[in-house]
């Protein structure tokens, strides 16, 4: 499902970018479709549907988009205590699809793949062996 | 009223935790046994997301432990906008066992006379030693996963499988209780390390709380009923139990459901069972009024519904500055330390408290944490706490207090109409202070294992995981809901068996001892009947 108008996705793209910025290896938002993830999982809530197209609009309204890299963060981090609750999804939606797509997922040190169906090796650990120390002292259960 | 259907010996309204035991018992002694449950089924192949990429937004969405958030179908809203700890639960065959952390320690034998060691709130009516066939029976059920020989309890028998690995992480911690010479134990858990009673062994995948797919964590859905069903039991789900009738000597007669069409049925019963957890039970009982039970159904002490206790979570973590590999193994580490659990009068509070191990966060909840920015400085706070985390949960025993307390909201309901609850509740000064105390000792060993930053959460929301006392049981019928066998003192033929029993919280999960007190009540009922 859609939502979003071409202004707004191409709105969305640097804000994103600009939340998680491309650093050495990781990729940035954009570089993995972040704006198409947002426009998907936000189109199943009105309450956001309507949270993201207005907001959109309002910074488009004041022309975002034509303003240097240093300047947008500027004003980001303004907008950010000015509509709190908007930009708290911003966040959550562009960390939401950027830290559950595989590319990030492996640059960040990991397979790459979901917990399951192979789960991990567990190293059992060399510490059980500290509990002669913990047994040693003896009962510290309360006896009634 | 509605559909009539065949009368049964024994009608157990939940199917979680307490239910799925309580109805094994019972089928396999031959009773006819019925089960309603609101929720369905889950299909741990295809229901569960952790084999997806997405897997850790469902922990925001249709799998997210508060029912307000959840909002599916099977859920029914609770008003708790008058507690800083918000309830949670699951609502499915398994019930909030679905959702669980599979931490299963057992209450202590102290936590059963706090009244006689320690002047406050009441002793239970039965004892740790008095349940200790229940507790064995059940982690035979279950399948524990520990170690015998931890001086915090009375000797264990055998455990079904091995430990959970400690890993890195493990290691890394455990080093700082040994520093300080503090208790620590690799707790029992209800997960299988290795293959046990045809369930594979855990394969280290980490979250836990969103479902295990290969069965290895033991939710009530592939340990007890399966055997139960199996042995007679019937469950029947989409079954949302609205109110309990009696009859004209005041007897429990009948439960009134929706079933999944909406359809309004009423089951007949010899005996009524509420396993409906220590919100849904009170709920139905404050909901189940008539002209002998105006104020709720087994409610002549008024008790029905107050004393909620929750146990009271602060959250400590350390950040270390090695990667300790902490996404490795379930996320619960199921390590336990004992050091403050016990009353000790030099402190400024009574009873004590426990901590336990988690790993580190997942990639999107360490996002997430509150403590990695956007822009600039995100990559390199994320990288600092990503895998480099240990929490613990420092988890306090909170005392009964009636104002503390589950009620019928008058303005919210469920799809069926049916009055939501309301849950009231307030920290106490002692739960304040002990939780004080307890992010000051879990500081200390995070700094002992090498933490180089130490943040915590004095009073966590999210966390109303444990859910209890809000149908008292004790001897005196004036200040006590049922008996020690479950039994209510106004209605001979209702009991009620999951965390709402409990008289005092611990300061352990419940959910062992809730089970082992299931399984006691059925021996009860069983005995009874013959
Ligand atoms: C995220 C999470 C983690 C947890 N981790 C742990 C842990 O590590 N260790 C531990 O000991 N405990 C843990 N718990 C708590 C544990 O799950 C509960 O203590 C236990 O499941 C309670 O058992 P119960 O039978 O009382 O209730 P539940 O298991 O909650 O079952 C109650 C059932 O009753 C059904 N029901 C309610 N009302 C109605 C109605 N009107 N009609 C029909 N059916 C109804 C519900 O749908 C539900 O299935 C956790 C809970 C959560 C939510
Ligand atoms: S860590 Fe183990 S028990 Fe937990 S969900 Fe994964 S496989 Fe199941």
């Amino acid at each position: 499902m859609k939502t979003l108008s071409k202004t707004n996705s191409d709105t969305l793209a640097v804000i994103a970018d600009l939340i998680i910025p491309r650093e050495g290896t990781l990729p940035s938002p954009t570089d993995i479709n972040i704006v198409e993830h947002i426009d998907d999982s936000i189109s199943r809530t009105p309450r956001l549907i309507r949270l993201f197209v207005e907001g959109l609009k309002d910074i488009e309204g004041k022309d975002f988009l034509i303003l240097k890299e240093k300047e947008q963060i500027d004003f980001l981090e303004k907008y950010e205590s000015s509509h709190n609750l908007f930009f708290n999804e911003l966040i959550r939606h562009t960390y939401n699809g950027y830290y559950t797509n595989p590319m990030v997922i492996k640059a960040i040190g990991m397979t790459g793949l979901p917990p399951q169906p192979t789960g991990y090796d567990l190293e059992q650990g060399e510490n059980f062996k500290l509990l002669e120390k913990v047994r040693d002292r003896g009962q510290i259960w309360r006896n009634p | 009223m509605g559909i009539e259907n065949k009368k049964v010996d024994v009608l157990v309204i939940g199917a979680g935790a307490s239910g799925a035991a309580f109805s094994w018992k019972l089928a396999k002694s031959g009773a006819s046994v019925m089960c309603l449950e609101q929720g369905d089924w889950i299909n741990p192949l295809t229901d569960y997301s952790t084999s997806n990429s997405d897997w850790e937004i469902h922990r925001q969405t249709d799998f997210n432990p508060n029912p307000n958030f959840r909002s599916l179908n099977v859920d029914y809203p609770i008003n708790d906008t008058e507690s800083p700890i918000a309830p949670l639960m699951y609502n499915a065959v398994g019930g909030s066992t679905i959702h669980w952390s599979a931490h299963f320690p057992r209450l202590k034998p102290s936590d059963f006379r706090v009244k006689t060691l320690d002047d406050v709130a009441d002793d239970w009516p039965i004892s740790y030693f008095e349940l200790e066939p229940y507790f064995d029976l059940n982690d035979k059920m279950m399948g524990v996963a520990g170690l015998i020989g931890d001086p915090a309890y009375p000797p264990k028998t055998q455990r079904q499988t091995p430990p959970v690995g400690l890993g890195k992480l493990g290691d890394k911690i455990t080093h700082g209780f040994d520093k300080l010479g503090w208790h620590w134990w690799p707790s029992d858990s209800a997960i299988n390390t290795l293959k046990y009673d045809g369930r594979p062994g855990c394969n280290n995948c980490g979250p836990c709380d969103l479902g295990c797919s290969i069965k290895a964590k033991s939710s009530t859905d592939v340990t007890y009923w399966p055997k139960a069903i199996k042995l007679g039991a019937r469950l029947i789900t989409n079954a949302r139990v609205r109110e309990i009738t009696v009859d004209s000597y005041g007897k429990a007669k009948s439960a009134i459901y929706y079933d999944s069409e909406g359809n309004i049925r009423e089951q007949y019963a010899s005996m009524i069972v509420l396993a409906a957890n220590g919100i849904g039970t009170p709920r139905i009982l404050l909901n189940s009024t008539s002209t002998k039970f105006p104020e709720g159904l087994a409610n002549s002490s008024g008790l029905v519904g107050k004393n909620l206790m929750f146990h009271p979570y602060s959250i400590v973590t350390g950040i270390f500055d090695e990667d300790l590999e902490g996404h490795k193994g379930p996320t619960p580490l199921n390590i336990m330390s004992s050091e403050f659990y016990e009353t000790e009068h030099s402190r400024d509070f009574v009873r004590g408290y426990a901590y336990q191990v988690v790993r580190s966060s997942a990639p999107l909840a360490t996002a997430l944490s509150g403590h990695v920015p956007w822009g600039k400085k995100h990559h390199a706070a994320f990288k600092k706490r990503f895998n480099r985390t240990i929490t613990f949960a420092v988890i306090g025993e909170d005392l009964p207090e009636t104002h503390n307390k589950v009620t019928l909201d008058p303005n919210l309901s469920d799809s069926y109409g049916i009055p939501s609850p309301k849950v009231e509740y307030r920290l106490s000064d002692n739960s304040r202070k002990m939780l004080d105390h307890g992010v000051g000792t879990a500081t200390q060993v995070m700094m002992a294992a090498g933490a180089t930053e130490v943040t915590h959460d004095p009073l966590k929301r999210e966390a109303g995981w444990h859910l209890m006392g809000t149908t008292k049981m004790g001897t005196d019928t004036k200040t006590s809901v049922v008996n020690k066998y479950g039994q209510s003192h106004d209605v001979d033929n209702l009991f009620v068996i999951d965390g709402s029993i409990f008289v005092t919280a611990g300061a352990v999960n419940p959910t062992s001892t809730i089970q082992a007190l299931s399984l006691h009540i059925a021996d009860y009922v069983i005995s009874k009947s013959k």
